[in-house]
């Protein structure tokens, strides 16, 4: 329980510097630890001690450290107990105008007068729940990992020849600009160029041309592939688990912000179908349903919003409330519409523009015009709200979470993510919220990602712990919304089965075709990708 | 054996404080007052539609100028001695010097001779912003803007310590068309 209202009601106050050396998957080798009493000044610690020092004891004591919970992982490292109560001087400076929390050779605790420490020391919390999540890591299957790995470049080839075999613009797993030029020439393809001639072969480029010129779809599917396969390099540790630090509070939403090469849940979907659970464990994916829409529903107090959130099915309800759908209409009676109102819900989220979302829904500028008034009509609480969030905003130069994640405005500011601030900064309070009492409660967390949480446990009890963490889940959403809950989706597997995303399945297909098809002496099935 | 993986045998223990939570949600705290930033530059161009500014009361910080607008380039600022010359491609306007409320400086370019409603919605929110905090919103459909004043108790603004003249050049160092040699002016006289 946090009741202290400032640094003053702690014993001590220690300010803790380790000096880690990181290791790829694992737990980091700590080099020194250097400890000093911020309220007498007195340096306690300088050197390698094999156990926790007494002084590091006591229940009320405030740690103070600045590199955003790596000192947490120390601890565990070393296999000290967890503090109770920390800082985080890093994330506090990123939190505020405070440019003063920078310890200097006359430092004392008076460095932390200018920090709301409730709002500070729950962070604090996430930062040592965060080390016991990023010590425990995802369960990887190794063998397929290692296969993967070591036929990296046969499936490439394999794929490449596949797939390019209508186009001849691959060399050596190399894209070849001159030999796509020629393509596009002898085919009469017009392709955006920079002034000085060059192709444009961003992703975005291939995707719009791929749209007008649908020929050039595999193409881009394999360009899409090829870049994805890059991230087989996670790091994953000697007891065949991937380890990475998640980033807290890296985001200016003040969302995690793990390393896409890093994490296993970074880019590409189909590389998740590499988790998988040891035997006689389950996993659980457990991901809030359209949290932020809940977010903006309960915060905003737009109660046709959140009797659209409550029905389930918000993007159909939508429909209905704004008199585009019959009461009785259900997802398979009204699929297109309930896609059109879907793509609009999301659009004003994210603070889409007319003309994106026409190109969305594949219509007109007008009809889309029309769909985000619907939504304006509809929802007009929940409009007053972001412009009054918006305004606020402007006129103060910043925005804050309920429990003070701060964003501040500046010049070069962009509405659009200001107006969405709120269901992002709340998002992840309500996660690293959830996260600690998952935490609290000996739940095993393997990750946090976005609005979810892996969780694992052995099999015969993972169906009484998915339902504790879905408990949790929605006790964390009631506390950040004042009230209003959030319904859990959930995905189980148990062992043998592995993680599986449905967007990643055609991609992971092709892997394992390709993987099969270069295995020496197999007899080859003509439909096989090779 | 690595003695790192040891340590994950052992399931870490996390007495974690989040049990008040709740009561430390916070409440939108009180009116602050906006930072000041040190700007060497100012732009020349019309308040964002999200900002609330104000203008400067003092009339000295008002210029009345010869400016080219180019949705290209910043706005340069005309010799006047170029005025005939150059006439098709200037414009007369009242540059107003403005301030958003996170304090960064603008001039504000305002038309004062055209009886459009975008100009003339644009001068009585320049009159208003003398007193209030107000936002500019361009509404396409009524061609015209609508003027937005902000309520409550909010701070005077910050002028920082710049003379007419620093101002001036903040905005226009380097962006004059002195002559008729200077490469904008050669470009719209078609000069090769």
């Amino acid at each position: 329980m946090i009741t202290h209202r400032s640094h003053t009601d702690f014993d001590h106050v220690f300010l803790i510097d380790m000096d880690l050396e990181e290791q790829t998957g694992e737990l980091p080798i700590i080099n020194s630890t250097t400890i000093t009493n911020l309220k007498t000044g007195q340096l306690v610690l300088n050197g390698s001690p094999k156990r926790q020092p007494s002084e590091l004891s006591s229940d009320n004591q405030l740690i103070i450290t600045r590199d955003r919970g790596k000192t947490m992982l120390g601890y565990l490292a070393l296999g000290w107990s967890l503090p109770k109560y920390i800082v985080d001087l890093d994330i506090e400076e990123n939190n505020s105008d405070f440019t003063h929390l920078i310890p200097n050779s006359d430092m004392n605790d008076s460095l932390l007068d200018d920090i709301n420490i409730q709002h500070a020391l729950i962070r604090g919390s996430y930062l040592i729940a965060n080390a016991v999540i990023e010590s425990t890591g995802v369960p990887i299957d190794i063998n397929l990992l290692h296969k993967l790995r070591a036929n990296k470049n046969a499936i490439l080839d394999c794929v490449i020849r596949h797939y390019d075999a209508d186009y001849g613009v691959y060399n050596a797993q190399k894209f070849n600009e001159a030999r796509f030029k020629q393509y596009l020439t002898k085919h009469g393809i017009r392709w955006p160029q920079s002034p000085q001639g060059k192709l444009a072969l961003t992703n975005d480029v291939f995707k719009e041309q791929a749209s007008i010129y649908p020929q050039l779809l595999p193409l881009k599917n394999l360009r899409k592939f090829l870049s994805e396969f890059k991230t087989l390099d996670f790091p994953v540790g000697q007891d065949s688990r991937n380890r990475c630090s998640i980033n807290p509070f890296a985001s200016k939403t003040g969302r995690n912000q793990p390393s896409n090469r890093d994490h296993i849940f970074g880019p590409a979907v189909w590389v998740r179908n590499l988790i998988s659970p040891k035997k006689g464990m389950g996993i659980a994916y457990i991901d809030w349903s359209q949290q932020e829409f809940g977010i903006a529903a309960a915060l905003s107090g737009d109660l046709a919003m959140q009797e659209a959130y409550l029905s389930g099915d918000p993007y159909l309800a939508f429909a209905i409330q704004a008199g585009s759908a019959p009461a009785s209409a259900t997802k398979e009676s009204h699929s297109d519409v309930r896609d059109a109102f879907k793509s609009c819900t999301l659009a004003v989220q994210y603070g889409m523009s007319a003309n994106s979302l026409a190109k969305k829904i594949k219509q007109s500028v007008a009809s889309a015009e029309e769909l985000l008034d619907l939504h304006r009509q509809t929802y007009k609480v929940f409009w007053k709200w972001s412009d009054d969030n918006l305004n606020y905003a402007m006129l103060n130069g910043h925005l804050t979470s309920v429990l003070g994640w701060r964003l501040e405005i500046r010049t070069d500011f962009n509405p659009r993510s200001i107006r969405n601030f709120p269901m992002q900064a709340n998002g992840a309070e309500m996660l690293r919220l959830a996260c600690c009492m998952l935490i609290d409660d000996e739940i095993k967390v393997c990750t946090p990602v976005h609005d979810a949480v892996l969780i694992e446990a052995p099999i015969d009890q993972l169906d009484d712990i998915i339902h504790q963490a879905q408990e949790i889940m929605s006790e964390a959403s009631s506390i950040i919304l004042n009230g209003f809950k959030l319904r859990s989706d959930v995905d189980i597997y148990r062992h043998p089965n592995s993680y599986q995303d449905k967007r990643g399945l055609k991609t992971w297909g092709l892997i394992n075709q390709a993987l099969e098809a270069t295995r020496p002496n197999l007899n080859l099935n003509k439909d096989k990708i090779c | 054996m690595n003695l790192n993986n040891m340590k994950f045998d052992k399931k870490p223990k996390a007495n974690i404080s989040t049990k008040n939570v709740s009561s430390l949600i916070a409440v939108r705290d009180e009116f602050e007052t906006p930072i000041i930033q040190v700007q060497e530059f100012i732009t020349v161009e019309k308040p964002r539609k999200e900002e609330f500014f104000r203008v400067h009361p003092d009339e000295s910080y008002h210029f009345n100028v010869l400016v080219y607008e180019s949705q290209h380039r910043p706005t340069h600022l005309v010799d006047p001695c170029l005025e005939e010359t150059l006439k098709h491609f200037i414009k007369r306007k009242k540059l107003m010097l403005v301030i958003t409320r996170n304090g960064e400086l603008k001039l504000f370019p305002v038309d004062e001779n055209s009886n459009s409603k975008w100009a003339q919605s644009s001068r009585d929110a320049i009159k208003r912003a003398q007193k209030d905090w107000v936002q500019l919103i361009p509404v396409r459909a009524k061609a015209s803007n609508i003027i937005r004043t902000a309520s409550g108790d909010l701070s005077q603004p910050q002028w920082p310590n710049l003379s007419p003249g620093e101002v001036f050049t903040a905005a226009f160092d380097g962006l004059v068309i002195d002559g008729l040699e200077h490469p904008i002016a050669r470009m719209l006289r078609g000069d090769p």
